[in-house]
């Protein structure tokens, strides 16, 4: 248990008596840095911009909701949820990521949407010298596991992202998004609907039978990772197969209460189990609850009452109902859809019910072992946090930047950096078709496109993205991982229309790792304020996750990690395009202006660098390039287009000829104009776009950037010859394409 | 309008796709539970088993939905020679029925469907395109307008898709689903078959040629925005034009379930 001893004394004086034992463990979940955000709530709430006139549901319940489009006098909206699941993948990496996928496709499944999509972003360790190999071997598990859930749910991966370093040897990340869609009457809230002051409402929890996994995995969460806490036990187990039952049978549940227009909450099972699913739909609805923990359908028999209370076992939904409905919901369960017949006691319960006294009961073998003032569970906490802050690096003076080799034997090389190669090795096992709407997939854009509205042709575009800039610049790493995502949904030509964020910091104790936070937290705030696309708007957060005490065993902490969601719309998906250049008669114009920024890029221990500066997110530059490379795509003068971020231009450029799978069909003549530094155009990571044009609309295209006022040049033009051809003021050399297909795949099994 | 029935096990996870598929196609597509009862059942003029993880898997892939007794169903429907098409998980379903290759007539187990290898090696779940080519079309109503020399871009999906054909299993005289590469040319090898699967084979049709089992996803091939850009081939090309114009475009696979309407209609005919 994790409750420190000023915990139990205020609980002590809240309760006016000693707690019980299950009420002392219904605190310690509730009180959690996981279900409380105690440390990081204010500063959330002074920076980041949350409201938009398109939010259809805000920050608050299970999902944020933006609506997406109309269609046949429909409101369809997009609900996201954005988790992190990085203790329990820590330590034990199937079961911790593949439960990273059910508990935030379940945030989405509640809201009443079906789930189109899920992303991954996952951050590995690297084994240096094969001294490590625990950190490869997590590394392999862990895609196991969001395979192993997702494939069965049957949700496309529609992308993510694999980013390695050294400070995630003792604490990987794994964090996960779900996307679903949903028409904005049909939206279903997490609480208990008013009409239960004169109404009985029962309580019914659905899904697996109850067992004692991921008992005490809140608190878990919410402490460093030592010898001690690595609790095995507070993993959850996961069952896709028994969740695919579930949510088609929620499905027909959802016709019903639609046609009927019956009144319900429901929440899903996540972090605290019962005790705080039933507990939050109570409180938030102004309710009491009473729940008997002998009617809870269990796995095995003798749990303990804070076993069953507080264990996180999977697949489990909690529906508050009228009580006239409750038989016809355990039938539909139960015998429908068979549901104790495939999983050993699995189904729907009648678990207690609704009151007007806001008092939280729980009886167990007829006595009550828990009665508390609901408001005090549900209550904010709040936990004083200070930051330590350090000086960062910036300013524009040009600084000495000195390669250790050629620039034509960086080249050929740096393809088969493992930031660079191709990640099929990892997304070859994740479904990506599955539902049949993907249009463009991972890989062979920046974002992928799918269709998820039957007979209607805007697009949803999505893009999961961070960045290894935080050490040097943690205001940075925010700022340009909101930045990146964004270019990315215009790439394939969408318009960003929301984001969510998953913040994966230190020990929220130490000033250095609050500092750190808070400064990713300005840095997401000032992009998301500045880039929105709807006039004087802010692109809204509308869903995110903080993840703390992230750090290895001698306490060091993880570089931060802001981890950004960008929703994109595509206006009509027929216009979306790729990154992959098919002909030649093409040039390739480089938008964005390049600054000898270093610190934290891909290039970077290539160089000799006299101080480490990150690569600035300049936005009002963002902005402008944003805009008129959306409105090219729109007009369609834009055959293929692709953002340049990590690896830089060369990076860019690479992907561009080769395509997803290393199949170039055409090839690249460079031309560095004499005024650009090359080593700086070729690698600086500030953000940017390359868009492929016909040679013959170039000077009309280059006269809309310099309108538009970006920074354009053309860079490129395509060849036949399978090759690319360098040339700059000192000097020029030709790479044969297949030499950089087999750096790209060269980590492709 | 013909009828088709896609049958919903728990853990189909490709039903509402494939119905649609199958919609595009020009039947009137229902989506039934395992649970449905066998007057029900009967009233369809056509079935789909489709993708997914029936049953989570357990003991062998499609082990369990293969007893249920909607499977009985399914064979006397069989008898009557009415079209089935089992769809990846559908496939191992059709396979642990012994709908097919069915050469006995009795719906005896005669093939198998095994873990992905790659040589001697476990290769695990596998999502990608492959090409597939039909031999001996004609021995089948899912193909008799189909040349062999046709290719056709699939996705597989799966973990569990590679054929395993005992010596004594003589499939001679039934129309088989081959991998391919891009022009066609077969090979048993990785990466053209992904799998492993004895003799490249991606899918085999019953002796009778009215039950189709397919690893490969034809669903998820069955409108050309569902082709990547990358794939070498001509159907690429066709994305790219199709994309500057509006309304829905036939892809590849959808030819197999227009050619389970027409087998209908034709029955209709006879009948």
């Amino acid at each position: 248990m994790k409750l420190s001893s000023n915990d139990i004394a205020q609980i002590e004086t809240l309760l006016g008596r000693k707690p019980t034992q299950v009420e002392l463990y219904i605190f310690d979940t509730m009180w959690s840095e996981h279900c409380s955000y105690k440390s990081t709530k204010s500063t959330l709430k002074k920076y980041l911009p949350t409201k938009g006139s398109e939010v259809a549901l805000g920050i608050g319940e299970d999902s944020g909701i933006i609506r997406f489009t109309k269609h046949q006098g429909k409101q369809y909206c997009i609900a996201i949820s954005h988790e992190s699941h990085n203790h329990p993948s820590q330590v034990l990496p199937v079961e911790g990521a593949a439960t990273g996928v059910g508990g935030v496709v379940r945030d989405v499944y509640c809201m009443g949407a079906d789930v189109v999509g899920v992303l991954n972003s996952l951050h590995f360790g690297i084994n240096h010298d094969g001294k490590q190999p625990i950190v490869d071997e997590i590394a392999k598990r862990v895609v196991h596991g969001v395979s192993d859930y997702a494939n069965p749910l049957g949700v496309p991966v529609l992308g993510g992202e694999t980013l390695y370093h050294e400070s995630y040897n003792e604490n990987c990340l794994v964090n996960v998004a779900a996307l679903g869609l949903l028409d904005e009457a049909d939206i279903i809230h997490s609480f208990v609907p008013k009409i239960a002051k004169t109404e009985p409402f029962d309580v019914i929890l659905i899904g697996k039978s109850t067992d004692a996994t991921g008992f005490g995995g809140a608190s878990f969460s919410s402490a460093t990772l030592d010898a001690q806490t690595q609790n095995i036990g507070a993993v959850q187990v996961h069952d896709p197969f028994l969740k695919r039952v579930i949510v088609e049978a929620l499905k027909e549940l959802f016709i019903r209460i639609k046609d009927r227009k019956i009144p319900v909450g429901l929440k899903d099972l996540g972090a605290g189990g019962i005790s705080c699913a039933t507990s939050e739909i109570a409180a938030a609805g102004g309710f009491g609850v009473t729940v008997d923990l002998d009617k809870v359908n269990v796995a095995l028999e003798g749990l303990s009452p804070e076993v069953i209370a507080c264990s996180e076992t999977q697949e489990r939904f909690c529906i508050v109902v009228p009580k006239a409905f409750t038989q016809e919901v355990l039938d539909l369960f139960n015998l429908e859809f068979e549901m104790p017949k495939l999983y050993h006691n699995a189904g729907a319960a009648l678990i207690g019910h609704i009151t007007n006294e806001p008092t939280y009961t729980l009886i167990h073998q007829g006595n009550v072992v828990a009665t508390i003032p609901i408001n005090i569970i549900t209550t904010d906490v709040a936990a004083e946090r200070t930051e330590t802050p350090r000086p960062i690096f910036r300013g524009d003076l040009p600084l000495p930047v000195v390669p250790f080799t050629t620039l034509q034997k960086i080249c050929e090389e740096f393809m088969a950096k493992q930031a660079n190669v191709s990640k099929r090795y990892i997304y070859r096992y994740f479904d990506n078709a599955v539902r049949g709407d993907t249009v463009i997939y991972p890989g062979e854009a920046d974002a992928v496109v799918l269709t998820p509205i039957e007979g209607c042709d805007v697009g949803l575009t999505v893009s999961m993205d961070s960045n290894l800039y935080g050490h040097i610049d943690p205001y940075v790493s925010g700022a340009s991982a909101v930045a990146e995502g964004i270019r990315n949904v215009i790439s394939v030509g969408g318009h960003p229309i929301a984001v969510t964020d998953c913040l994966n910091y230190g020990n929220p104790e130490k000033g250095e790792a609050f500092f750190e936070f808070v400064e990713g937290v300005k840095g997401i705030a000032d992009a998301c304020n500045q880039l929105g696309f709807i006039e004087g708007e802010a692109l809204p957060i509308i869903s995110g996750n903080v993840s703390l005490y992230n750090e290895s065993k001698k306490g060091s902490a993880v570089i931060p990690s802001p981890v950004i969601v960008v929703i994109g719309k595509v206006d009509n998906y027929r216009k979306s395009i790729t990154m992959q250049i098919v002909n030649t008669d093409h040039v390739l114009i480089l938008i964005g202006k390049r600054y000898p920024e270093f610190g934290g890029t891909v290039i970077g221990t290539h160089l000799k660098l006299e101080r480490a500066v990150a690569p600035q997110v300049r936005f009002d530059e963002e902005k402008r390039a944003n805009q008129v490379v959306f409105q090219l795509i729109q007009d369609q003068l834009v055959s293929a287009c692709h953002d340049i971020s990590g690896g830089g231009l060369w990076t860019t450029l690479c992907e561009m000829s080769l395509g997803e799978r290393g199949l170039a069909k055409v090839g690249l003549k460079i031309t560095i104009p004499n005024d650009h530094a090359p080593l700086t155009t070729l690698f600086s990571e500030n953000g940017g776009y390359v868009v492929a044009v016909p040679k013959a609309n170039e000077a009309l295209i280059l006269e809309r950037l310099y309108r538009a006022q970006v920074e354009a040049v053309t860079i490129a033009e395509t060849t036949q010859d399978l090759s690319v051809k360098l040339s700059h003021a000192q000097g020029n050399f030709s790479i044969p394409l297949t030499t950089l297909a087999a750096a790209y795949t060269s980590k492709c099994e | 309008m013909p009828r088709l029935a896609v049958i919903q096990f728990p853990g189909s996870n490709c039903e509402y796709e494939t119905a649609r598929a199958a919609g595009y196609a020009g039947f009137d597509a229902d989506i039934v539970r395992w649970t449905i009862s066998e007057a029900d059942f009967h009233q369809y003029d056509a079935y789909v088993l489709p993708g997914g993880f029936s049953y989570q898997d357990r003991i062998r892939s499609g082990a369990i939905s293969a007893k249920l007794p909607v499977i009985q169903f399914l064979k006397e429907a069989d008898n009557l020679g009415k079209p089935i098409l089992g769809i990846c998980n559908g496939c191992q379903i059709l396979a642990e029925a012994g709908l097919i290759p069915n050469l006995g007539g009795t719906h005896q187990v005669e093939v198998a469907l095994a873990r992905n290898m790659r040589g001697d090696t476990p290769h695990g779940f596998v999502c990608d395109w492959t090409y597939i080519r039909f031999v001996r079309p004609e021995n089948s109503l899912f193909s008799s307008f189909i040349d062999t020399d046709m290719v056709f871009p699939i996705p597989v999906n799966h973990g569990e898709g590679r054929f395993v054909i005992p010596p004594q299993v003589d499939l001679s005289q039934c129309t088989v689903a081959v991998y391919t590469d891009e022009f066609g040319t077969v090979s048993d090898k990785y990466p053209v078959t992904p799998n492993g699967s004895a003799q490249g084979i991606a899918g085999i049709c019953n002796h009778k040629g009215n039950v189709f089992a397919l690893m490969p996803h034809p669903e998820r091939a069955s409108l050309l925005r569902q082709i990547p850009l990358w794939i070498g081939s001509y159907w690429a090309e066709e994305k790219r034009r199709a994309l500057k114009v509006p309304g829905d475009f036939e892809g590849p696979c959808l030819t197999l379930f227009k050619a389970m309407k027409s087998a209908v209609l034709m029955g209709a005919q006879h009948a």
